[in-house]
């Protein structure tokens, strides 16, 4: 946890020594920052990649699982809503879409390869974006976000409507595991030499082979697509996509592309959102109620949020505390998040309420800064997200 | 004839949720989505008055009144501190819906729950049956929209309302405080949801997920009759009150279907008017 929090802290400081030569720096400023999270980048997954070869404790190799799916959740809804201020209260429903899909081509289509379900449940989830982000393109605010929202509790009627499909309240079981032929493939035997060196899945028995599985395949896929949304995030794209945050009507007259931009991070988010709710519903294994509910959408929204959104890194990081907190520490420590499991959305929404009335920039942004700040001997400045978007001024 | 009759008394109840919800947004500018949470409040604080044994009417006093302090609670400790930031209201109120949900799950469980004592309470005392619960809710409901509509238009607070409404900073200079009369309004929009929750709960069911429905038909309502317009509120109320009883009388399953409606009438109307029926056409 404090690797990425120094390495981001180093990005703010050399995005301070760059302010001296101006203008001139700001296309560098970017490809520095990049260069910076890239060696983050390499060097967190090798440590979480080796990670599994020290610690044999599956409980957390499982949350640690989760919690990689929940870093896809946070950094897709940040691409969107960090970026360019439209803020979606609604990403349970493109999480869900993606979820279903998945789950409902095992049940009716169980021949149908895991990647093959994947991508289809992306695709689902990305044309649902690109349905909703059409009316919603000249929406702010508050109308975006009932919009989202009443859309994400419209698909929860839908599941109920098509009871016999998607099972209502109950969900639909038995969604093919993410193990399903990894193991025997020639990716599953090489990752385990790799990886798992003197150990190999054979000593296993299926239920620790099936959280290794999903371990890495959530280890993979979450580093993919991070690091795709960082480069795009901190490369000239992000660029316009804050631009359009800070005055959207500035950079129309500026040549903005406004619509392309605005519906291509609605899209993109989506099918984000969507791979990580499949891959989510192949790891659980079950699709129900709660990958729709207003409770996620409101959870990313608390991970983002205590992270720092408009940074991806921040969310991400948000997902780790958040999710090992919650899934890992709390759940066990505390009897009564057992009985009463509604507790634990709850107190993270108490924790967001007073997070938001004491510190509204979110609780790692500060924190990065104070750090910055502390090493420099100097006034503090914005951190990292902030430098970028003083500079573009 | 039924949904006609029908129609016109659910109009009347969620025209009480959305004027609430219309009078918050117009006056503080604060879009609050704890909104439904008010509605929820109302039917389950006068569900546990009945089980504690008391009649229907102090129950239902107990509900609205809950729904009131919850809305004066909610105003001075979350919304207050930060109150212009209007994304960070959204979601404060929206965690504070959330918080509301969990604590209901808490102490009542996720199953759904019928107001038995209550709706046995109203048969007793006005002898009435389920049908005319829903009528008595809707006479209820219709009154004191008629109630709100006359103060607001007639009296001097009502005008302090509408000043604040108009121009924040004008009315601070006429002596008007802002800030007390976002309290009380939303202590009032809040009691006017309570009242509705209080007045649907004995032909609905209480489920701790009961506040999303309520919300999103608000805010269909509002964006339905243009935003500040409290007739444009009135008239959409009605509009999709008929819809809704429509669709719930003639689809099969309608009533797990009237939540779709809502969200289609929300997204048409952005796409096709975005200012509403009875708005004036302003940039947003």
């Amino acid at each position: 946890m404090t690797t990425p929090q120094k390495t981001s802290d180093d990005a703010t400081a050399s995005s301070k020594d760059r302010d001296d030569d101006k203008p001139s720096a700001l296309k560098k400023l970017g490809s520095r920052l990049l260069k910076v999270n890239l060696i983050l980048l390499i060097l967190l997954p090798i440590a979480l990649l080796y990670f599994p070869r020290f610690v044999d404790n599956t409980t957390l190799l499982q949350a640690v699982a989760t919690a990689n799916i929940f870093v896809m959740f946070a950094a897709s809804w940040d691409i969107l809503s960090g970026y360019t201020g439209q803020v979606n209260f609604g990403h349970a429903a493109f999480i869900g879409t993606g979820a279903y899909t998945v789950a409902l081509l095992s049940k009716y289509q169980p021949d149908v390869g895991n990647l093959i379900a994947l991508l289809t449940g992306t695709s689902v989830a990305a044309l649902l974006g690109l349905a909703i982000g059409i009316p919603c393109l000249r929406l702010k605010g508050p109308y975006l976000a009932l919009a989202t929202l009443s859309v994400a509790g419209a698909l929860v009627q839908l599941t109920f409507i098509f009871k016999r499909q998607t099972g209502g309240e109950d969900g639909i079981p038995g969604v093919k595991s993410v193990a399903d032929g990894a193991v025997t493939g020639p990716l599953g035997r090489g990752l385990s030499r790799f990886v798992l060196g003197p150990l190999t899945f054979d000593g296993f028995n299926g239920f620790v082979q099936y959280i290794y599985i999903s371990y890495f395949v959530t280890l993979v896929v979450m580093v993919l697509m991070v690091g795709g949304l960082m480069k795009l995030g901190y490369g000239k794209r992000g660029l316009v996509l804050r631009s359009i945050q800070q005055d959207e009507a500035a950079a129309e007259a500026a040549g903005v592309p406004i619509v392309r931009y605005k519906l291509g991070a609605f899209v993109l988010s989506a099918a984000c959102a969507g791979l990580a709710g499949g891959l989510y519903a192949q790891v659980r294994g079950t699709v129900a109620l709660d990958l729709l509910v207003v409770d996620l959408s409101l959870l990313v929204i608390i991970i983002a949020a205590f992270g720092g959104a408009g940074s991806i890194i921040g969310p991400a990081i948000g997902a780790y505390f958040v999710i090992l907190l919650q899934n890992y520490y709390l759940e066990r420590t505390l009897s009564i998040y057992q009985t009463h499991p509604e507790l634990k959305i709850g107190s993270f929404a108490l924790l967001l309420i007073i997070v938001l009335i004491v510190q509204p920039r979110g609780v790692v942004p500060p924190l990065l800064q104070r750090l910055n700040s502390l090493g420099n001997k100097q006034p503090g400045r914005p951190a990292a997200a902030g430098a970028v978007m003083a500079d573009e001024k | 004839m039924d949904v006609l009759v029908q129609g016109a008394l659910t109009s009347a109840t969620i025209a009480l949720v959305a004027l609430g919800f219309s009078l918050v947004y117009g006056v503080g500018g604060i879009v609050n989505l704890a909104h439904g949470s008010f509605f929820m409040i109302g039917a389950y604080s006068a569900y546990a008055a009945g089980q504690a044994g008391l009649p229907l009417f102090p129950a239902a006093v107990v509900g609205v009144l809950a729904a009131m302090l919850a809305g004066v609670l909610l105003e001075r400790l979350v919304i207050a501190p930060i109150r212009h930031q209007e994304v960070a209201v959204l979601i404060a109120t929206l965690s504070v819906a959330i918080l509301v949900e969990s604590g209901v799950r808490f102490f009542y469980g996720g199953l759904e729950r019928q107001l038995n004592g209550f709706v046995g309470g109203a048969v007793q005392i006005f002898g009435v049956n389920l049908q005319q619960t829903r009528l008595l809710a809707g006479i209820v409901a219709l009154v004191t929209i008629v109630i709100v509509l006359l103060v607001l238009t007639r009296s001097p607070a009502g005008r302090m309302v509408r000043a604040v409404a108009q121009d924040e900073e004008a009315s601070r200079l006429i002596g008007v405080r802002p800030e007390r009369v976002t309290l009380y309004v939303l202590a009032i929009g809040a009691g006017l949801a309570g009242l509705a929750g209080v007045l649907t709960a004995p032909y609905g069911v209480l489920t701790p997920t009961m506040w999303l429905l309520p919300l999103t038909q608000a805010f269909a309502i509002v964006i339905l009759g243009g935003l500040g317009s409290i007739q444009g509120t009135v008239l959409a109320a009605v509009i999709v009150g008929f819809l809704d009883r429509f669709i719930a009388f003639n689809v099969k399953d309608g009533d797990i279907k009237v939540g779709l409606v809502t969200v289609v009438v929300i997204l048409a109307t952005l796409v096709l008017r975005p200012q509403g029926l009875l708005g004036k056409p302003v940039l947003r």
